[in-house]
């Protein structure tokens, strides 16, 4: 049965949910808080860039699809917590609202800034200027192109993960299938994590070269990056990983 | 096997080793607001979530780790990163990229304006020139100015180039506008050292600053001002008609005779260079540059090039 904080560990806690002493470290710009701030809140940002949100302008709701370049998104998450650390930034936080929301605020705003920047490059001709909302796509779904394109990364990604030896599959099996840490996958197989890493890197490195080589021809040109929708990953991708590390 | 492209190279090696933050900065920023060049990008970042069967995979979320915190050591609001900080591919990253010998991949690279003595530029207004630039008028800001000139009375080398029986000095500054405060402030810090070597057409080495007459350089701070280098070479010496290709290198460390062969033997392989490549210190192997340069943001570069012709006998001295 889970059980939450005691009572001491409650007297230990800020308002946030942090422990005090992450609350202070933070507030003091020590690397080690900011760290874990960033480990304990950059996912969730990083998933609302991608799945976009929800948003009204000129009394419309409209939804911001979210970033399909991988780019974009890496480019507004790292912008996000840049401006989130900044000594004024953390000067200002009060401790007591939900850090998550507060610094998700900060994304969308960038968000939203950046399709009013748009608006300043592409005025409509007939003299109207489009709003921000205006701007922000429409999630209709995944259209054909990016369906082909999801379905050709992923026969890639088969491929190259056939194209790999036993123990590098079984790698990729623990490390990004089963959600190891690095010291726990060095465990298993019983490795130096020293040689967990180095293992990886090549893997990574061995991966891109694949893309590279393979799939420049017949990735669809300017549909890119649009892969990691959860319903388009799972339950194909686990066969193909079972077939190839059985 | 297909040769990828520079930009596809450079792009790989900041997935997989991580590169350092002044050349990450640039390689951002050049991706940043063009779709087409960051195609290569964001396939490799698809491929990773779909390895990692993620919608965001934790590679990206390292990545931007890393990134985040280099640029606020960079700007002073935490400490530098401690020797294996990180996890994962940012572990990697991090490690690597101190060893990383990523300079040469970066020739093409833009510039960055927060990046050190690097500013973005208008890809529209970057083409091809022999002018090549340290006069902080180009995209690229270039802290360090470089002009030889020839004659009596002194003028620039690139009006109608040099005769053999002229005497050939330089002029230089250090300091550009389009520098960000930071950049300026570390080249501010303290005085460095500018040496002034030549690669001739027949690959010699031509040793201008320090020379065996002049061992110790001067020193150089910022100023914004063109200044006249206390060195005067009598080209009849040591010199034949042709192309001379001439490097500037402003340092914290004087560089010895054997420190400037290293370097010019690793410039003479690289193609001159066009208003939009790096300053050369930026393009040349750490190992290379090494100890010169331990901090990029401390040295600053420039190169240009010379015409060496024979000697007019028509002309009339004044």
């Amino acid at each position: 049965m889970p059980t939450g904080p005691t009572q001491v560990e409650r007297a230990e806690l800020a308002p946030n949910g942090w422990s005090k002493d992450l609350l202070r470290g933070f507030k003091a710009g020590e690397r080690a808080a900011l760290t874990e701030v960033y480990r304990l809140h950059a996912e969730s940002v990083a998933l609302l860039l991608r799945h976009g949100f929800s948003f009204e302008a000129s009394g419309t709701r409209h939804r911001f699809a979210g970033y399909g370049s991988g780019f974009e998104l890496q480019d507004l998450l790292h912008e996000t917590f840049r401006r989130a650390f900044e000594p004024r930034s953390r000067a200002s936080y009060d401790g007591i609202r939900p850090y998550g929301a507060y610094v998700s605020t900060i994304a969308r705003n960038l968000v939203l800034r950046s399709f009013r920047a748009r608006e300043v490059l592409f005025p409509l001709a007939d003299g109207e200027h489009p709003t921000a909302a205006t701007l922000a796509p429409i999630d209709d779904g995944p259209s054909p192109e990016r369906e082909v394109h999801d379905a050709e990364v992923r026969e890639l990604v088969a491929a190259f993960l056939a194209s790999l030896d036993p123990e590098q599959r079984r790698l990729v099996q623990l490390r990004f299938v089963d959600g190891l840490s690095q010291r726990d996958a060095a465990e298993v197989l019983g490795l130096g994590r020293q040689r967990i890493r180095t293992s990886e890197k090549q893997l990574r490195r061995a991966l891109l070269i694949y893309l590279r080589e393979h799939g420049e021809a017949t990735l669809i040109e300017g549909v890119v990056a649009a892969v990691g929708v959860p319903a388009l990953l799972g339950s194909e991708l686990l066969r193909v990983l079972d077939e190839v590390t059985r | 096997m297909s040769r990828p492209s520079k930009l596809r190279r450079v792009i790989e090696r900041e997935l997989v080793d991580g590169l350092r933050p002044g050349r990450r900065r640039a390689l951002v920023e050049r991706l940043r607001g063009n779709a087409r060049e960051r195609r290569g990008w964001d396939r490799a970042i698809a491929a990773l979530r779909v390895l990692e069967q993620r919608p965001v995979s934790r590679a990206e979320i390292d990545q931007v780790e890393r990134w985040l915190f280099d640029d606020l050591a960079a700007e002073g609001v935490v400490e530098a990163a401690p020797i294996g900080r990180g996890r994962g591919w940012t572990w990697l990253g991090a490690t690597v990229a101190t060893l990383a010998t990523a300079a040469t991949l970066l020739w093409w690279v833009g510039a960055d304006e927060r990046g050190p003595a690097i500013s973005a530029g208008d890809a529209g207004e970057v083409g091809e020139t022999g002018e090549l630039a340290s006069r902080g008028r180009h995209p690229i800001a270039r802290p360090l100015g470089l002009e030889p000139v020839c004659g009596t009375p002194p003028r620039p080398a690139s009006d109608r180039g040099c005769e053999l029986d002229e005497l050939l000095g330089f002029s230089v500054r250090l300091g550009d506008e389009a520098l960000d405060p930071r950049a300026a402030a570390s080249l501010v810090a303290a005085p460095l050292h500018l040496s002034v070597f030549g690669i001739a057409e027949d690959g010699e080495v031509r040793y201008y600053l320090p020379n065996p007459d002049a061992r110790e350089l001067p020193a150089l701070a910022v100023t914004n001002r063109w200044a006249a280098l206390p060195v005067s070479v009598r080209l009849a010496v040591n010199h034949g008609p042709g192309r001379v290709r001439v490097f500037a290198l402003a340092s914290e460390l004087q560089p010895s005779t054997a420190d400037i062969d290293r370097l010019a033997a690793a410039l003479a392989e690289q193609p001159r260079a066009s208003v939009d490549d790096l300053p050369w210190h930026l393009r040349l192997e750490a190992a290379e540059l090494a100890p010169l340069c331990r901090d990029l943001d401390r040295c600053a570069s420039a190169e240009t090039e010379f015409l060496l012709l024979h000697t007019d006998p028509a002309r009339t001295r004044p």
